[in-house]
């Protein structure tokens, strides 16, 4: 019975690690990683600020059309955190074409320091928007100074700068463009692994403690 | 439950994580060369047992491609260039699943139950080398183990690749090897040398390992002249009988014993480069070591045959970050054990010279090997002192130049590695003194193992600048190609630590690390590159 409760400790131990990072396989990136030069960041996100970046779509990989063409879209910037210290408020980020537009509410206390966060638009898929003059803002709803997050921009954009407050910036936003594909394979065999590890380390204290015979 | 069973038991949760990876998760041509060592396989499960290098082709179909996608051209498989003992177990799943459907997307992994199960098996005869030859059974178990949390020994558990088949067979020569070294028993040589053969039937890199092997063993074999002589004509030929049939086979068709697969003609042949500004400015040693943690991918990225027009060569990744770092740090901290072991080792031996009742004179009614009449020669306290001051000179020399002349990332992870490689020469030439001197057969034991390990080191080191200088790039630098010394390498480094006394304790945390760095490498690495690559 101990035993058994070791190997439960364990697991929800190593669930607590990788949980999130194991339900983040759901995304795939469908474009090519962003490369970042000379970081920059407009400042904290507080209210009524805006970021707006036009979508670069000769980043997408090659094959992303035919192989995510219909999963649902994904925008993933790369956020400053500030250490991760509490952040709170909201930030909408919207998604515009000529002809249609979705938005997304994103709690600020959710992204990491120097980490993309993805943003998904349920209503849109990648092969809606992509191509099309689509533009990204990013923009404070509720946000304080001293407890809101902010989006780097690189300079590695030549001719895609962004657009802070209204104003052209000489950067542009750094962003990732991920996909929702599910794969439940691989995040079943992550928890696979998780299982099959735990019980190991489980089997293996057991041995160590106890007094058997070799 | 007795240790063994709890080893059985861990043992099969390995083979189950290889099984489920294969089946699950690793991609199909996910593994070095499995698309070779499928088409070899399945070539055997259709009735080809010998395919020839040259004639052997890839199969066109690999991982259930449709019809309209087959490649046009036939693909030379280099993989024949393999003796055949790993491929005939893989056929055997094959062969089955065959029965039922040739084209089921499951049938392509089928072959990966044989090294699945391998790994399983490798993890039990492991702890039974350990425990065998002196080390605590649980301690043994963490050891064992702990081998199983390598990614790499885990991701060729789950392909189709000879590898970690080769590691088993090693692992079990080694095991009667020791057996033979502790008891004397003639079985024990001959079981050896049976297990070593089928080494050899597996992969060539095994005749590297079994001459040195063959060669310490007559070295401690304590038996008159005549039948000294017998035995060791014996195991000589059990031992080589696989490997000369497959040298006679490359003889008959290619006119050279070793004739292995040259990937094109010699393309630029490199004059005047010497052996030291190759290691300088080559990562071998860096790559080997990291290969050896985690080399991930292959062709296993090109999924979907309507996208093959975006398939180009491989996708690889080194896993690094935490993993690595973990893994480096706890290897560097047991070589730092065994230096330490090493210094006790001499002290005991300084303290020893001249004291008659060590082994080598112990009246158990066996004649004395060769190495106990060296011993006996040796053994005493000028002649040990000058061959310990000989051994740490000549030794520390040569791993200063190696220290500076390896090529080094910049970085902890780099510097420690390079510390941690740069010490092989000063430990494999006390160890060898070591063996000389030493009548302690456990003693022995742990001093071997740097020996082998040292020798096969540099016999691959050479065949890399050889290669290096023929084609002009960088090859064979694989950390896998080690597997076959491992066995008596852990053990070594095992033995050092039961000597030095570490707390169970300590090894089973040091253990829980390795398997969180193992789990992490798979979590936020291998299977978020397997997602990132795939088309």
């Amino acid at each position: 019975m101990r035993w058994l409760v070791v190997f439960l400790a364990l697991s929800l131990l190593l669930i607590w690690r990788y949980g999130d990072r194991i339900a983040a396989y759901d995304l795939e990136s469908a474009s090519q990683e962003p490369v970042i030069t000379l970081p920059q960041h407009p400042g904290e996100l507080v209210a009524g600020r805006t970021v707006e970046q036009e979508l670069d779509w000769s980043r997408l990989k090659p094959w992303a059309l035919d192989r995510y063409g219909e999963n649902t879209l994904c925008i993933a910037p790369f956020f400053a955190a500030y250490g991760n210290r509490p952040n709170r408020g909201s930030l909408d980020v919207t998604i515009s074409t000529p002809d249609r537009s979705a938005q997304a509410r994103l709690d600020m206390s959710a992204p990491r320091d120097n980490r993309f966060y993805p943003v998904c638009f349920d209503a849109l898929s990648l092969e809606e928007v992509a191509g099309q003059n689509a533009v990204l803002t990013i923009r404070g709803v509720d946000g304080l100074l001293g407890s809101s997050v902010t989006t780097w921009l690189t300079s590695a954009h030549g001719g895609l700068p962004a657009r802070v407050d209204g104003a052209s910036a000489e950067h542009g936003l750094v962003y990732d463009v991920k996909v929702q594909v599910g794969n439940p394979r691989e995040r079943w065999g992550a928890w696979v692994l998780v299982g099959l590890t735990a019980l190991i380390l489980t089997a293996l204290a057991r041995a160590v403690v106890q007094r058997g015979k070799p | 439950m007795d240790l063994n069973r709890s080893a059985f038991w861990v043992a099969a949760g390995f083979a189950l994580m290889a099984l489920y990876l294969a089946f699950f998760v690793t991609p199909p041509g996910d593994i070095p060369d499995e698309s070779g060592h499928f088409s070899y396989a399945r070539d055997i499960a259709r009735g080809d047992f010998f395919p020839l290098l040259g004639e052997a082709t890839m199969a066109p179909d690999l991982w259930g491609r449709p019809r309209e996608y087959w490649s046009t051209e036939p693909r030379d498989n280099w993989i024949a260039q393999h003796p055949p003992l790993y491929y005939l177990i893989a056929a055997g799943p094959l062969a089955v699943g065959e029965l039922f459907s040739e084209t089921h997307p499951v049938v392509y992994r089928l072959p990966r139950i044989a090294s699945a199960l391998s790994l399983g098996a490798l993890i039990f005869v492991l702890y039974r080398l350990f425990s065998v030859a002196g080390v605590k059974p649980q301690r043994a178990l963490l050891l064992a183990a702990s081998t199983g949390f390598v990614p790499m020994v885990m991701q060729l558990a789950s392909g189709t690749n000879n590898d970690i088949f080769l590691f088993l067979l090693s692992a079990l020569a080694s095991y009667y090897w020791v057996r033979f070294l502790q008891d004397q028993q003639i079985r024990h040589a001959y079981l050896f040398a049976l297990w070593v053969t089928l080494a050899g039937a597996t992969k060539m890199t095994a005749w590297v390992f079994m001459a040195p092997m063959v060669a310490i063993l007559l070295f401690e074999m304590r038996r008159p002249p005549w039948a000294w002589l017998g035995h060791a004509v014996g195991v000589t030929a059990v031992a080589l009988s696989f490997p000369i049939l497959w040298m006679s086979r490359n003889l008959l068709h290619f006119g050279a014993p070793f004739y292995v697969y040259a990937e094109g003609a010699p393309s630029q042949q490199i004059q005047d480069y010497g052996f030291l500004q190759f290691m300088r400015e080559q990562p071998v040693l860096d790559s080997i070591f990291a290969h050896f943690y985690g080399l991930f991918g292959f062709s296993g990225y090109c999924q979907t045959p309507e996208l093959a027009q975006y398939c180009d060569g491989i996708r690889m990744t080194r896993l690094g970050d935490f993993p690595y770092h973990a893994f480096t740090d706890i290897m560097a901290l047991v070589v730092l054990a065994y230096l330490v072991f090493l210094a006790m080792v001499f002290l005991r031996l300084r303290r020893a010279a001249g004291n008659q009742t060590s082994a080598a004179t112990a009246g158990d009614g066996l004649p004395r090997s060769v190495q106990m009449h060296l011993q006996a020669l040796l053994a005493r306290p000028v002649v040990v002192n000058g061959l310990f001051v000989f051994g740490l000179l000549v030794g520390l020399g040569a791993s200063l130049a190696l220290y500076q002349n390896n090529f080094s990332r910049p970085g902890m992870a780099g510097s420690t590695q390079n510390l941690m490689m740069s010490v092989a020469p000063l430990a494999a030439l006390l160890a060898g003194i070591g063996v000389l001197l030493s009548g302690a057969v456990r003693e022995r034991l742990a001093l071997y193992g740097a020996v082998l390990f040292f020798f096969f080191g540099s016999v691959l080191l050479y065949q890399v600048y050889a290669g290096y200088l023929d084609a002009g790039w960088l090859r064979g630098v694989q950390g896998r190609y080690f597997y076959p010394v491992l066995p008596l390498m852990l053990l070594a480094l095992g033995l050092a630590l039961e000597r030095l006394r570490v707390p169970t304790l300590l090894w089973l945390l040091v253990t829980g690390v390795l398997a969180l760095a193992f789990l992490d490498a798979f979590v936020t690495q291998v299977i978020p590159f397997y997602l990132s690559v795939r088309i």
